[in-house]
């Protein structure tokens, strides 16, 4: 069947005056457009310190040494190019209950990577369910949108979900640090966040997109229900009334928090984005309230 | 209380029937359902367990009974509960309303200012008033056909418009039809069969032999009382005298349809002008028939009137014929002999021959039909020719042989000269003998050839040439010889020969006297030309007509033509069984009206299910769902689950 684009053409003249976001400093060479706290060839000043042998004679202030026969050297900010790296969920839970989550995440993905190749960032797309897929690299500016769309439309769910296994994997792979976009259900067996936690220990910087159907937070069925889960295929017999949904809405909102708590316990942030919602709303909503494009 | 649609155990029946498809759907839809979820991490923590191994089970009594009572209700709403005993339902009822030609009549109540048919108008509608509203009736006009003028109807003004608007026919009441249609209407298109009501039905084609010997229980009179006095003509018929071209026989019959005997004045008009009458006495059930000769040649109206004291039906008492001319046949004979001719062609009575010579016929060529005597007129012919023994030279048929004496040995069958003509023993003398050309027909013929010709050419006059004269030898003592001469004429002028009898009559059946019992060529057609059904049977032609006009049966010169104008008055009068219901009853409109419940019960049957859908069902996606999400529903529906 023919698929249409992920985007199209109106959404992403407006995506055109974002830029993706990150607070954190990371080194790196000079072409980015965020501020970075290193020292580096920049042309704003940062500070000064002592020379040292083997520093280059052309950053020592000549008029500090003149006046007060000391020899400092000039430092300055630079705005480092850091590779954005967005790890997208394509494990079975993202087609369940159906693949309309899946389908807003890929939508999403795509968004943000237009955004950085708008503003000439490098764009490493990271397919995950139990272990890594191959990764999609693209840079160079808008016009090498199309692979990436390519590449995301190609993706189909599967497999299981396993974050710690994926985190130790991402940081014995890839050792520079960066901004790291998750854009996953976060629905798995295991409750918790220790994944995220060695992710940010390790310096990178969390941007967490939670995509959900509306049926994950409020199930709509009642009476007596079988669930199957879509990963691992166990099931469970149930009567499901208002006051069970009640309780599971309870539960799944604390996750959420939960997720959003340890986001910013590491200086990341945290979104989260219904399926239903339209991929522009979704942007221009949560995406830039929590600054992730801005 | 009772149904009106269906009957109690009909009703159990088609109730258990839902009921358990409500109780299969109700199973079918909180059974356990199959679920795919993301994670069942939180659902875990939702959990409840199963609260019983059987999975086919009722968990919702409210919501099944709810359905089950609102199942019940709107199969009542169908059933059409009623309050009330069973005899106040409604019931269907078929008034036939005389409309035959009789109930044009002045009737003896009120001083005869009202016709049979006002007074049972106003005993229909006086009826109609005293039915239940419910009630539907159907309005049906019976005269020779039951026409029925409305359907099963419970608006009572369309129904008394249909009776208000009721017209006496010309036809007469066939009530075993009427009776016939109105049972079979009331057992196949009746909710519950009510009365047969007859409001007229006095006389009737009907005799009491064929009617019914079984009443119908349910049957009602509303006949106003009294048979008027009525004389009437029956008949009047117009017959040419064969012997005088001029003289119509008239014959008209008179009948005496009352009680009493009456003294008839009869009398004819023709153009408005007196033709004749008769003064007949006539006791009770007396039919007379009277003939009147008049003479005329011109065509006109002829009215046929009868006067009676006390007579109450108007309907019959004129009758009017148009007379048609006598058709007469103008022949000039150019001969220079005219008294050898004249015996011949003085035998036709409407034949009208005049005597020229031949000098004469060349100085001024006579018009229409023309005899020449052997000679041939130079300017060509004016109109249908006979040429006797024309000279070979001049002939305009040629001459192939002349002076032949020889016998006729074959006539031309097929030919209308020669009609009736099988002599054999045509002795000719001198005879000329004919070649035939395009558009020539030979008709008599001996061994040397044809010795009579006919010549047909559209455009041209008619020409007849005979090879011998007929009157010259001794062919003028052969009987054949005039009946030669007359199928020359009738094929030169059909018209003149056309014998036509006009007879007025009534509508219904026609019968016919047709006594040549040849039917090649007989036809029976109305005013607008269009061809009846007929059938002729001893000697007799048999045709109906359900309408007033004219109708004529034709065949070659022979015509009878019927104007159906009479009003059909059957001679016998119903006598109906003495435990007939008659009149209006007064228990009629005094029943007490049920009422009806189906539609609260409809209402509340459709509120029960709305009520169970709302409490009950399934949390459903969408903006179904949503609605569930009003606090007041969603505490509602908390409260009831």
């Amino acid at each position: 069947m023919a698929q249409g684009p992920l985007i199209d053409r109106h959404f992403l003249e407006r995506l055109e005056r974002l830029a993706i976001h990150w607070q954190k400093s990371f080194g790196g060479i000079v072409g980015g457009h965020n501020v970075s706290r290193f020292a580096g060839p920049g042309q704003e000043f940062l500070d000064h310190r002592h020379f040292h042998h083997g520093d280059d004679l052309r950053a020592v202030n000549w008029r500090a040494y003149m006046r007060l026969e000391k020899m400092f050297l000039k430092m300055f900010q630079i705005e480092p190019r850091v590779p954005v790296r967005l790890l997208l969920d394509t494990s079975a839970s993202m087609a369940a209950p159906s693949e309309e989550k899946f389908a807003s995440a890929r939508r999403l993905a795509a968004a943000l990577a237009y955004i950085g190749l708008v503003r000439l960032d490098t764009i490493v797309v990271h397919p995950f369910s139990n272990t890594l897929g191959d990764a999609k690299v693209c840079s160079g500016g808008r016009h090498r949108f199309g692979p990436v769309s390519d590449f995301l439309s190609a993706l189909k769910p599967g497999g299981t979900t396993n974050f710690l296994a994926i985190s130790k994997q991402f940081v014995e792979r890839y050792s520079q640090r960066g901004l790291l976009i998750v854009i996953s259900d976060f629905l798995t067996d295991a409750e918790e966040t220790k994944p995220f936690d060695y992710l940010a220990e390790f310096g990178h910087e969390l941007l967490l997109v939670q995509v959900y159907a509306e049926e994950d937070r409020i199930p709509p069925w009642d009476g007596e229900l079988e669930l199957q889960e879509a990963e691992t295929g166990g099931r469970v017999e149930m009567n499901f009334d208002a006051d069970a949904r009640e309780r599971y809405t309870a539960a799944f909102d604390d996750w959420s928090e939960e997720l959003r708590r340890t986001a910013l316990r590491h200086g990341g942030r945290y979104a989260a984005v219904s399926s239903a919602m339209p991929v522009e709303e979704a942007v221009f909503g949560p995406l830039v309230r929590v600054q992730g494009v801005r | 209380m009772h149904l009106l649609n269906l009957s109690l155990a009909e009703f159990a029946a088609v109730f258990s029937a839902a009921s358990a498809v409500v109780v299969a759907l109700y199973l079918l839809d909180r059974s356990r359902r199959t679920v795919l979820v993301a994670t069942l991490r939180f659902w875990n923590e939702a959990r409840r367990p199963v609260e019983s191994a059987q999975r086919r089970r009722i968990r919702q009594w409210p919501s099944l009974l709810l359905q089950l009572l609102s199942i019940a209700l709107l199969l009542l709403a169908i059933s059409q509960l009623r309050w009330g005993s069973r005899e106040t339902g409604a019931r269907d009822h078929v008034l036939l309303l005389d409309t035959s030609a009789w109930a044009a009549a002045r009737g003896i109540a009120d001083g005869g200012t009202q016709s049979l048919l006002d007074q049972a108008k106003g005993m229909a509608l006086a009826y109609v008033r005293a039915l239940p509203p419910v009630d539907r009736v159907m309005v049906v006009y019976a005269d020779g056909l039951a026409t029925p003028v409305t359907a099963f109807e419970s608006d009572r003004r369309k129904v008394e418009e249909a009776i208000r608007r009721g017209r006496a026919g010309a036809s007469a009441l066939n009530l075993a039809q009427a009776m016939e249609f109105a049972r079979r209407t009331l057992s196949r298109h009746a909710r519950s069969a009510g009365e047969i009501v007859l409001a007229g039905g006095w006389r009737t084609l009907t005799s009491e032999a064929s009617m019914p010997v079984e009443w119908p229980a349910n049957l009602r009179l509303l006949t106003p009382r009294g048979n008027p006095e009525n004389v009437g003509i029956r008949k009047l018929g117009l017959r040419p005298s064969p012997e005088d071209p001029g003289l119509w026989k008239v014959l008209v019959s008179v009948r005496n349809y009352g009680a009493r005997p009456h003294s008839a004045e009869l009398t004819l008009l023709f153009g408005g002008s007196p033709a004749g009458g008769r003064i007949l006495e006539l006791a009770p059930g007396q039919e007379a028939e009277t003939a009147v000769n008049y003479r005329t040649r011109a065509a006109g109206m002829l009215e046929a009137r009868v006067r009676t004291r006390g007579d109450r039906f108007s309907g019959d008492d004129r009758a009017v014929l148009e007379m048609p001319a006598q058709p007469e046949l103008k022949l000039t004979v150019c001969s220079d002999e005219p008294e050898l001719l004249r015996p011949l062609f003085g035998s036709l009575p409407m034949l009208m021959a005049t005597m020229r010579t031949r000098a004469q016929c060349v100085a001024q060529p006579p018009e229409g039909v023309a005899v020449y005597d052997r000679f041939v007129p130079r300017g060509g012919f004016r109109g249908p020719s006979l040429l006797l023994e024309p000279p070979a030279d001049q002939s305009p048929i040629a001459v192939v042989k002349s002076g032949v004496t020889e016998r006729i040995d074959r006539w031309e069958q097929r030919h209308p000269l020669s009609t009736g003509l099988r002599a054999q023993d045509f002795r000719l003398s001198q005879a000329l003998v004919f070649r035939t050309g395009a558009g020539d027909t030979g008709v008599a013929f001996t061994a040397s050839g044809a010795v009579l010709v006919a010549r047909e050419v559209a455009g041209q006059p008619k020409l007849v040439v005979a090879g011998f004269h007929p009157l010259r030898s001794h062919l003028k003592f052969e009987l054949a010889t005039p009946l030669l001469f007359a199928n020359i004429l009738r094929w030169f002028s059909p018209e003149a020969f056309r014998r036509t009898e006009v007879f007025a009559g009534s509508v219904g059946a026609v019968t016919a006297p047709w006594q040549t019992g040849e039917t090649n060529g007989l036809r029976v057609i109305n005013e607008s030309g269009d061809a009846l059904p007929f059938t002729v049977r001893d000697g007799q032609v048999r045709f109906y007509s359900a309408q007033t006009g004219t109708v004529r049966v034709v065949q070659n010169e022979r015509e009878q033509t019927y104007s159906l104008a009479l009003p059909d008055v059957p001679e016998a009068v119903w006598m109906p069984p003495e435990k007939v219901k008659r009149g209006v009853p007064p228990s009629v409109s005094g029943l007490a009206q049920a009422r009806d419940l189906w539609p609260w019960l409809a209402a509340l049957g459709a509120l029960g299910l709305f009520l169970d859908w709302l409490l009950f069902a399934p949390a459903g996606s969408g903006r179904v769902g949503s609605l569930r999400q009003m606090p007041l529903l969603n505490r509602l529906h908390r409260r009831a689950s």
